[in-house]
């Protein structure tokens, strides 16, 4: 199989990431509802909402797992949705995704893992294989697991060993799927730091979704705030974290939401 | 209510006061629960299923003395959101009853037939797009499906060759024919015995191991993990446990019939006292190159039919353990009834062509 770059030919834009006027419902429940976002090359972006505003749809939409039902996903001006298998193929290599549960293959260690994008896609010899992906592991911390199995690292370990994975093949964006989910707060701050000094090293683009605001407003450059299958307010962090509008107030000084009071309708039923 | 407590253990006296007070049709029911001291989640459970019931039944119910615990213990939930099943009476119609059946099947059916088209299609134009068979991965499969079967083939076949020969001894003992023993075990073992119990034998262990561990693969996302990655599972998984399934069936099929007919030889020397020679030359007899041909072709069409339902059922899991669980059983029981529809096929299509 050709190497990564070998025919692709990116085309040149600010906006590495655009989304057009997606919308999506499965099983006949409206989960994104005209969503747009721009994400620009080299960022650190944050998507943000409650559990349930349709996050985890929008990041699969991204990387090109699941269709929108309707509207467009555009990355490094191709339309990912639309793509032959070919060029979704190679547009997959310019991107990782770092799932939520880390997905490591539970078969094989930790570093056949992080070399098994490289042995697949690209015909490097195996030394340079193994040498590459033992240098991913050390940038994560994790060289002297190597050669553990998945389910012997604990949760923070396993959220970097698919961080290594991700980046095997020096991949222009990647996506994670709430990065800091089930990490005491030291780890999780371990993976934002990870997340920035990634950014900032290699100039990847990172695209983070997530419902933990410290790390959002830890790593953020810009945030867009989802809320019920809509982008409510998308701006720089200080931005977001100044805006006035109730809901993300709500969301960012973590107050309950307003919510219709239904309880005490046992005194409907007492004798008065 | 006499019951100072209103709990798991007397909660049964109210719910049965409710449902006498219920039966004698009155339009309100007054419940009185001043003289409760203590209660638990149980026992007010009791007090909103007899709402439910009253609500049902279009009657009205009055509260009375209730404490202000119990009152802060209903002010976390709401009384009609809980009862509101009670209005509905949602019936579903036996169309939809049969229609929530038979879709999951269609559905099942479908994905089997697709995958079973994917890896045909991998396997016959991959080559053509230099993309061959991984035998690396296949080499693992093999290793599980075929080596790791060999002992419980052996034995099940050799002590199925010793039954085959005790029955057909039994009978042809009468005639004085103990020498078509040979026919007897050769030819049923050829033909049907040995890729049938092959094929089951492969459905329980091969089978069930492939839906059980792509399901869960799927559920830990390893899966959407592998095609980010730009590793396509069909390639990487799929079509080296199908082609290791469809080995296995072949030659574990092979080396039962070989065993099996041992074991009639070994009956019918020992106690028909048929000596090894004359069975070989009986059996050269009674078998064609025709029949050994057919039951190869037999067995890797049995093998490649577990290989795919596994595969695809696993594959198509969704909901956790659960669905995981649904999987292997499918993976199980599909299996083998599609390996007998399969043989009934077979036979009708060898009948017709004579």
């Amino acid at each position: 199989m050709e190497l990564p770059d070998s025919t692709f030919t990116p085309r040149r834009t600010d906006d590495i990431v655009r989304v057009l006027a997606v919308t999506t419902s499965l099983g006949g429940r409206t989960i994104l509802d005209g969503v747009d976002l721009a994400i620009r090359r080299g960022e650190v972006f944050v998507i943000m909402g409650p559990s349930g505003c349709g996050k985890t749809t929008l990041l699969r939409h991204l990387c090109g797992l699941l269709a929108p039902s309707f509207g467009s996903v555009t990355v490094e001006g191709h339309d990912i949705h639309a793509a032959s298998p070919e060029l979704l193929h190679l547009l997959r290599l310019r991107t990782g995704l770092s799932f939520q549960g880390g997905a490591l293959l539970g078969s094989m260690t930790v570093l056949e893992n992080v070399e098994l994008p490289l042995r697949e896609n690209t015909e490097l010899p195996a030394r340079v294989i193994r040498e590459t992906a033992r240098m991913k592991l050390d940038m994560v911390g994790l060289l002297h697991a190597a050669d553990l199995l998945p389910s012997s690292l604990s949760g923070g370990m396993k959220k970097r060993a698919a961080i290594a994975r991700a980046i095997a093949l020096d991949p222009e964006i990647v996506y994670f799927d709430e990065p800091s989910a089930g990490l005491d707060p030291v780890t999780a701050a371990e993976v934002d730091n990870l997340i920035q000094k990634l950014n900032q090293v290699f100039g990847i683009t990172m695209v983070v979704v997530t419902h933990d605001l410290q790390s959002a407003h830890a790593i953020a450059d810009r945030v867009a705030v989802l809320h019920e299958g809509r982008v409510l307010r998308c701006g720089t962090r200080d931005q977001i974290w100044a805006d006035p509008d109730p809901r993300i107030r709500a969301f960012i000084e973590r107050r309950l939401p307003v919510e219709e009071v239904d309880g005490m309708d046992i005194l409907r039923f007492l004798e008065i | 209510m006499a019951a100072a407590n209103l709990d798991r253990s007397s909660v049964a006296a109210l719910t049965g006061d409710f449902e006498r007070a219920l039966r004698e049709g009155p339009e309100r029911v007054i419940v009185d629960l001043g003289a409760v001291e203590a209660f638990d989640s149980a026992g007010l459970g009791g007090v909103v299923a007899g709402l439910e019931a009253a609500k049902a039944r279009g009657v009205e119910v009055r509260l009375r003395g209730l404490s202000q615990a119990m009152l802060d213990f209903f002010s976390l939930v709401s009384v009609q959101r809980l009862t509101a099943s009670a209005e509905r009476g949602a019936e579903i119609g036996p169309v939809t009853r049969l229609g929530e059946f038979v879709e999951p099947i269609m559905d099942g059916a479908v994905a089997v037939l697709a995958t079973a088209g994917d890896v045909l299609r991998e396997l016959v134009v991959g080559p053509f797009k230099r993309r061959f068979l991984r035998l690396d991965r296949t080499a693992v499969e093999v290793d599980h499906c075929a080596a790791g079967a060999l002992p419980i083939i052996a034995l099940i076949g050799f002590l199925l060759g010793l039954i085959l020969a005790m029955q057909a001894y039994v009978q042809l003992r009468v005639f004085g024919a103990e020498i078509y023993i040979a026919n007897m075990v050769g030819v049923s073992v050829l033909a049907e015995i040995g890729p049938l119990m092959t094929a089951i034998v492969l459905a329980a262990r091969s089978g069930s191991r492939n839906a059980a561990q792509l399901g869960a693969m799927v559920v830990g996302e390893e899966i959407a993990a592998l095609e980010q990655m730009g590793v396509r599972p069909l390639r990487f998984l799929v079509v080296p446990k199908v082609v290791a399934c469809a080995f296995a069936a072949l030659a574990l099929s092979v080396i039962f019939d070989v065993i099996a007919m041992a074991g009639g030889a070994l009956f019918a020397w020992g106690v028909a006292g048929i000596e090894f020679d004359a069975f070989a030359q009986q059996l050269r007899g009674a078998l064609h190159a025709s029949d050994f041909f057919l039951a190869l072709i037999k067995s890797a069409t049995f093998g490649l039919a577990v290989g795919v339902i596994g595969c695809a059922l696993g594959l198509r899991v969704r909901g956790g353990s659960e669905g995981v669980g649904r999987a292997t059983t499918g993976a199980v029981v599909v299996g083998i009834f599609l390996v007998i529809v399969i043989d009934a096929v077979f036979v009708t299509a060898q009948r017709l062509l004579g």
